[in-house]
């Protein structure tokens, strides 16, 4: 029962949350420089055909009408038609995210294989070489903005060795109708269509490895330093002097709790990669949502801005939820402690 | 000598590269792949307002007439013309034989209908016919003829039709939804967000949302085909010049946007594989002045300040380009005053221009504004800055996003002594470049950030308008060109020229200029 409020405390403010966004994004939205309506019909259209367009997107009524409108719409599903692409905005949203989804998944799963074990490895081997150098690329990481790791491999990768694709999820030569997931590397995967799976696997990998950097750097960081600390504990002395052997010590005994820290970082650095795949999906042409965004900012075609950042809102915050009940689960100290509370 | 070696090493990786991009490439021969900088956002013909979007509309559609690179109208798809009623009546004979890409064949209904459709949508270049051209006056006449019944004599309209291209009727009527325009319904707005409904050069293969672009030859086109013409053109959306650099050294890209970097242009002509082609466009990049705002309303004052400007800086160094002579581009093209000079940079008579102003001995003080984040307009401005300080006029610069310009444009009070702006002609005709530019009666956008009220500039633009035949428009623009040049509103400051990297092997490309017509794939074909 307490748990049960608790979870119906945060959807309350996660749902208090989104409505707050959706105002503040609103109203920065009316108040940036610009008329949608200009923007759509080019400088030079007569203020007449302006005003004409006005009307019809509603852009000559009040705010608190226009945003009532809007929130009205958005309760039926509707999030209105983008200026630019003149289509829903959910259609538009739902063309585009399943690339940018791709791209953040396969930079988390990229973020859990690597970076979790390299801290592993770097508390196993603390103060040697393996740890310096794990320390040097791990500070490295998380130092190097995304969009500029991006450009590097482009150059190393891309330019010189020319090795990997650096544009684009799929060759132009390879058909791929969008089906069933949007995701080529799954679809691939799912149809037993391997020239699919590979070539988009091998358009996946610069970006995927750009967009992780950062957030490997960090899971790595935690990882290891949460291990040292465990390493210190009283269990995991007695159980060394069982005579346990060191890889058993680390993975079976160290690992599982000093997991924790890491889980809380990932679920929120996945939502968090969304926000970061804009800039890597611009350096590599990346069909996902930022290219939407960026022009839908730029033109200033508020119905798309308010729908892709009210998405990006749902996804940080069912992220932050799911995380604080997994949190809990795995860790019944937080559990009792809410319980507790409550 | 070590450095030598990596060099030489490096050049022969890039001559393998080269060579087995060559090779990839001639086996792609009839496959180009270009890169845009932005995604098509529509690709209706009535609602096309920038580059991208004509770039689709002139390969998918085909205009009434068309404009060859020197901005002459010439025929297209009508075959010739006749004006009467005293330059109000405007006859088109369309020319037999040609077919939509669905087959059925284009008529002189065909064109109405695109006409009346552009009008009643009111959007993209409707802006060219508002208060010259009602729908009514749209009328087919015989089988094959179109007639235009202006509401008053107007000598740019020839020029505007370029950008009137000619949808199919019968299938738009067949794909429309229910919508404001009465029988016609959406005009088949819904449709065309992903369809094309012409009769150009190129068919759509693939349009996923803008973003995924292939244009497919159209084998029935009624102009041929040159040898080597490409069967397929792909599109590729990025602006970022390592991704493009990286795709032409792979071959994965035969021709880049005219938006890259110059170092872009510099690394690609270094390319074995690779040229760049070079074309003085009718675009002028201008210091607007603000004559209603002191101390800019006064004439002396804006002399002094083109006076102190040191322009070989701007054209040789910031941005590469022609000097201007006057307020048309190209220099020397057919309606050039020929008498106006290019403008130097001279202190003494900046100096001199000032004493004489009624800001004499005062300390000036002018804001000067550019499209924030653009490198080489902020070195202009810090020229600008630099310059004008020599004959103390302060300047404070004051970058601003290109949206909020555009809003500034709109208040004479808002709008900054100086800004930095381009600004070419829309359609092939000094009126764009005046009216829209000059004229007080045009509306107030960025175009016209000069301000300028000037009865007689308005009068002569428009009895231009009026005017009939070459020589009289000539000997009226050459008037005006005098009188603007001495009120001096605008300072040009370079003539941008159109730069393209691409293979060698590529040939055809033309300049026009209309908006991204030099881009119509048609004219471009592959010969190694």
């Amino acid at each position: 029962m307490t748990y049960l409020s608790y979870i119906a405390n945060k959807l309350g403010l996660a749902l208090l949350t989104l409505f707050g966004l959706s105002l503040i994004i609103f109203l920065i939205s009316h108040v940036i420089p610009g008329d949608p309506a200009r923007l759509e019909l080019g400088p030079l259209a007569t203020q007449a055909q302006v005003l004409n367009l006005r009307r019809e997107l509603g852009l000559n009524l009040p705010l608190p009408v226009q945003y009532g409108n809007y929130l009205w719409g958005l309760l039926h599903g509707n999030f209105g038609i983008s200026l630019v692409t003149q289509h829903n905005v959910w259609h538009d949203i739902a063309t585009r995210l399943p690339a940018t989804l791709e791209l953040v998944l396969a930079a988390t799963l990229l973020i859990l294989v690597i970076g979790v074990p390299l801290g592993a490895l770097a508390a196993r081997y603390q103060n040697s070489w393996i740890d310096g150098l794990f320390r040097l690329l791990s500070i490295g990481g998380v130092v190097t903005p995304s969009f500029f790791a991006g450009i590097l491999l482009q150059i190393v990768f891309g330019y010189f060795l020319n090795v990997l694709p650096v544009s684009g999820e799929v060759a132009l030569g390879v058909p791929y109708s969008g089906h069933p997931t949007g995701m080529p590397v799954l679809d691939g995967l799912l149809r037993g269509n391997w020239p699919l799976f590979l070539n988009a696997l091998r358009h996946l990998i610069l970006p995927a490895v750009s967009l992780a950097l950062a957030d490997l750097g960090q899971v790595a960081r935690i990882t290891r330093a949460s291990m040292i600390d465990v390493s210190r504990k009283e269990y995991v002395r007695a159980q060394r002097s069982y005579g346990l052997s060191d890889a058993s010590m680390t993975f079976k005994y160290m690992l599982k709790p000093s997991f924790i820290p890491s889980l809380t970082l990932l679920g929120l650095a996945f939502a968090s990669l969304l926000g970061n795949a804009f800039l890597v999906e611009l350096v590599f042409s990346w069909p996902g949502i930022a290219s939407y965004a960026a022009k839908a900012i730029l033109q200033k075609d508020i119905n798309a801005v308010m729908g892709v950042v009210l998405v990006f809102g749902v996804f940080f915050v069912v992220t932050n939820f799911l995380v604080d009940i997994l949190a809990g689960y795995v860790n019944p100290r937080l559990r009792l402690g809410t319980q507790a509370e409550g | 000598m070590g450095r030598g070696k990596r060099y030489r090493t490096g050049r022969w990786a890039a001559a393998l590269s080269i060579a087995l991009m060559g090779f990839s490439a001639s086996g792609l021969a009839r496959s180009l792949t270009l890169n845009a900088v932005q995604t098509f956002g529509t690709i209706d013909p009535a609602k096309m307002t920038d580059y991208t979007q004509y770039l689709a509309v002139v390969n998918l559609y085909d205009d009434l007439v068309y404009a060859s690179p020197s901005g002459k109208i010439i025929p297209h798809l009508a075959s010739s013309w006749t004006v009467g009623d005293g330059g109000k009546a405007y006859t088109f004979k369309i020319r037999p034989g040609i077919r939509f890409h669905d087959g059925m064949p284009l008529t002189a209904a065909d064109v109405v209908y695109s006409m009346r459709r552009l009008l009643a949508i009111d959007q993209g270049p409707a802006f060219l016919w508002q208060g010259v051209l009602k729908p009514s006056g749209v009328t087919q006449v015989g089988s094959n003829q179109v007639r235009f019944t202006l509401i008053h004599p107007y000598s740019p309209f020839l020029a505007t039709l370029p950008l009137l291209f000619v949808l199919n009727e019968k299938q738009l009527v067949k794909h429309q939804k229910s919508g404001p325009y009465g029988k016609w319904g959406d005009y088949g707005q819904s449709w065309l967000l992903n369809h094309d409904a012409g009769s150009g050069p190129y068919t759509l293969r693939t349009f996923v949302d803008g973003s995924q672009v292939t244009f497919q030859r159209f084998a029935g086109y009624w102009m041929g085909w040159p040898k080597g013409a490409f069967n397929t053109v792909n599109v590729i959306f990025t602006n970022n010049d390592s991704t493009v650099l990286s795709l032409a050294r792979t071959g994965r890209l035969q021709l880049t946007s005219q938006f890259q970097a110059p170092e872009t242009y510099k690394t690609l002509a270094s390319f074995p594989n690779w040229k760049v082609v070079k074309a003085p466009s009718n675009t002028i990049f201008y210091l607007k002045l603000n004559t209603q705002k002191p101390p800019t309303d006064s004439r002396r004052v804006r002399w002094a300040i083109a006076y102190a400007i040191h322009y070989a800086t701007i054209q040789h160094s910031l941005y590469p380009g022609a000097a201007p002579r006057g307020l048309l581009a190209p220099p020397g093209s057919a309606f050039s005053n020929p008498n106006i000079p290019e403008l130097h940079q001279d202190l003494a008579k900046a100096k001199a221009e000032l004493a004489k102003s009624r800001y004499a001995g005062k300390k000036l003080h002018i804001t000067l504004t550019y499209v924030a984040g653009t490198a080489f307009e902020q070195q202009v401005a810090l020229l600008l800055q630099s310059d004008l300080a020599k004959i103390g006029i302060q300047v404070s610069i004051v970058p601003a996003p290109w949206n909020r310009i555009t809003q500034l444009a709109t208040s004479k009070s808002q709008t900054p002594n100086a800004s930095e702006v381009f600004f070419g002609p829309t359609y092939p005709s000094p009126n764009s470049v005046f009216y829209t530019q000059y004229d007080s009666n045009a509306p107030h956008t960025w175009a016209s950030m000069a301000w300028l009220h000037d009865p007689q500039v308005n009068r002569l633009i428009v009895q231009a308008q009026d005017a009939s035949g070459f020589a009289q428009q000539k000997a009226i623009y050459d008037k005006l060109q005098a009188i603007l040049f001495r009120l001096m509103p605008d300072v040009p400051l370079v003539v941008q020229t159109y730069e393209y990297g691409m293979l060698k092997s590529i040939h055809g490309y033309t300049y026009n200029p209309i908006q991204s017509f030099d881009m119509n794939f048609h004219n471009l074909y592959w010969a190694p």
